[in-house]
């Protein structure tokens, strides 16, 4: 618990720049899907409402629905009273509102399923490109790093104009030049070290190569 | 002074030009009259059919749900028109094929049968309609008189797969005579085809039906009751509404059967001039009913869609005329229903004549004026005006084997050579 805590982030803007740049990308994405989606709605359903709850539109239908009661009286020859006449229209209304609504949600769905299909992909799309941008570099830094430790402290970090982790690659670039440069130091001292004859020399490249290796700090397994 | 002179020419000329086409009307022949009200009439499925179901509209209204029955009337209204050349045979056919194939893959049915509203764009059920047996065979009457017409094709094998789809064994609900109808909540109607009324129709397909066939004897078992008005007496139906007596007719032709009841094709006749004998009685208390005024029959009236009639029984009537009473009469009275026709076109066709033909009703007392077209008033007037001028439709459905099979099945007495109509 206390070494979880010690690793705890305490700084959330850790890299504002690339923070704030994958914020903005996310969430204008995010608002174009949702526009979509939104539009697709209003399409599908609110507009479909509208229309067909319109005044002129429930005029008709109430015409229509006495119309074919009307048809019904004079077929079974019924005798016609106001309050059976009036529940019968209000179910027959009912059960009309329930099936426009079925319907209206019916071709809602076909028009919203493609819509969010279409969404999908294209934020689908744009995620992937936005984390190849990051984990592009991120697989091109670990097998560059894999040359390292075999011992191939020739190599340099080079990624696309518009990749991220620029900067930690030119930071590990200078590490790692850093690390040949002293290497080669040492091995240096080394070799000086074995051709000289006189001992105050020898002494002067173990202090120079104690020196360089002085400046890095390890881990003792024991 | 030049400016009034002008506009007092352009009156004259005006006044000129309506009476040529006036005095043009007057002039028609019957046949000519006859022929241009049916070419009218055919307009109103012509035009306002869905392309892309092939359904076709209850009424001339906007947003109309599809009725079934109207659908039976343009099947056969698009047949006739390809016969007489308003439609290409090829277009007729499509739209005919288009709304079979609705039919058998998008209208939901029950045991064969089908709902009589339906959404035209959809052919979903609208307004908790119900399962209607009637209308299911008023559109069946359609659909094989056009595979009839179209034989050999797509048309007449999907007629044919719909009626034999048809259980009608299942709409006798364990009675004897057929129920009206059905609903998914409530089962079926507490009503039934138990006495003459459009109902033969329904029974000579359902006893003809070569899958699910009713028992023939179901034939005897609606009531015929006998009454008479003025001339004759008939087999009546209580609302006295002459469409009753006309339905059946526009596929079955009657004339030399019967029956051991009656002779079905002079019922009619009679009924027709019972219905024309009511209005003359009644034209004092109604204006505008007279010797060439008149038809009373289901329609639109000013308080709405009414079931009026004529005498006898106990008719409703507000002194509201239906123009296709007399048009769906024509076979039966030819002379008395043409004339009743020609004066109505002649003095009120400025508020009668529309689009579609002669408009659904109109109350002189009242001045109201229809203002849409029913498609099963403007069915039969297409059919009964081509049956009268041709025999079209009786030709193609009667060869139909089911109906062979009914006739032989109920009919005593059926001539080879079919009476010429009788006239008052």
């Amino acid at each position: 618990m206390a070494n979880q805590m010690k690793y705890r982030r305490r700084r959330f803007w850790i890299e504002p720049r690339l923070q704030m740049k994958y914020i903005i990308f996310n969430l204008a994405y995010l608002m174009i899907f949702a526009f979509i989606v939104g539009g697709g709605i209003y399409m599908g359903i609110w507009h479909s409402v509208v229309r067909e709850f319109s005044v002129v539109k429930v005029d008709r239908n109430l015409q229509e629905m006495k119309r074919i009661h009307e048809y019904q009286i004079v077929r079974t020859r019924q005798e016609v009273d106001s309050i059976p006449i009036i529940k019968d229209w209000a179910k027959m209304l009912s059960d009309h509102d329930k099936a426009t609504f079925n319907e209206i949600l019916i071709r809602a769905n076909k028009i919203l399923i493609p819509f969010v299909l279409i969404a999908a992909c294209f934020v689908t799309g744009i995620t992937i490109l936005m984390s190849h941008k990051v984990a592009g570099p991120v697989f091109r830094l670990k097998r560059d790093l894999k040359s390292v430790i075999d011992g191939d402290l020739t190599v340099r970090f080079s990624l696309r104009q518009r990749d991220e982790l620029k900067d930690l690659a030119s930071s590990i670039d200078t590490a790692i030049h850093g690390f040949a440069l002293n290497i080669d130091k040492v091995r240096h001292c080394l070799e000086q070290h074995d051709k000289t004859q006189s001992e105050q020399d020898r002494q002067k490249y173990i202090v120079e190569a104690e020196q360089i290796l002085d400046k890095y700090r390890v881990l003792h397994e024991n | 002074m030049n400016k009034i002179k002008s506009k007092i020419k352009i009156l004259l000329t005006a006044l000129c030009v309506l009476s040529a086409v006036s005095a043009h009307a007057a002039t028609m022949s019957d046949d000519e009259f006859l022929l241009k009200l049916e070419k009218d009439s055919f307009a109103y499925f012509e035009s306002l059919v869905n392309r892309d179901t092939g359904l076709m509209p209850d009424s001339s209204r906007l947003d109309s749900p599809c009725s079934i029955a109207s659908q039976g009337f343009g099947i056969t209204a698009l047949c006739i028109g390809a016969e007489n050349g308003w439609i290409t045979k090829d277009a007729a056919y499509k739209l005919i094929l288009t709304g079979l194939k609705t039919f058998k893959n998008a209208l939901s049915e029950e045991h064969g049968f089908y709902y009589h509203f339906v959404n035209m764009k959809t052919g979903h059920r609208v307004w908790d309609c119900e399962l209607s047996s009637i209308d299911t065979a008023l559109f069946i009457a359609g659909a094989l008189t056009a595979g009839e017409y179209f034989k050999g094709t797509e048309i007449e094998k999907l007629a044919n797969e719909l009626y034999e789809r048809i259980d009608w064994a299942w709409m006798l609900n364990g009675k004897k005579v057929l129920s009206m109808g059905w609903k998914p909540d409530k089962g079926f109607l507490p009503y039934y085809w138990d006495s003459y009324n459009e109902l033969m129709i329904l029974y000579a397909l359902a006893i003809g039906s070569p899958s699910h066939p009713i028992p023939a004897e179901s034939w005897d078992t609606w009531a015929r009751p006998t009454s008479k008005y003025g001339g004759k007496p008939f087999i009546y139906c209580g609302t006295g509404s002459l469409f009753v007596y006309q339905y059946s007719h526009a596929w079955i032709d009657f004339r030399g059967k019967r029956d051991k009841y009656t002779d079905y094709w002079e019922n009619s006749v009679r009924a027709t001039n019972a219905n024309r004998d009511y209005c003359i009685d009644n034209m004092r208390e109604f204006i505008g009913f007279d010797e060439d005024m008149w038809g009373v029959t289901a329609c639109i009236g000013p308080y709405g869609y009414k079931g009026y009639g004529a005498g006898p029984g106990e008719p409703l009537c507000d002194g509201t005329i239906a123009p296709s009473a007399a048009a769906g009469s024509i076979p039966f009275a030819p002379k008395i229903c043409i004339q009743t026709l020609r004066k109505m076109s002649h003095e009120y066709g400025d508020r009668l004549n529309s689009p579609f033909g002669l408009r659904n009703g109109f109350n002189i007392a009242l001045d109201w004026w229809c203002d849409e077209s029913l498609g099963i008033d403007t069915g039969i007037t297409i059919l009964m005006i081509e049956n009268y001028r041709t025999g079209f439709v009786w030709k193609y459905f009667m060869q139909h084997p089911s109906i062979i099979k009914w006739l032989s099945a109920c009919f005593t007495e059926v001539q080879k050579d079919n009476k010429e109509t009788k006239d008052k």
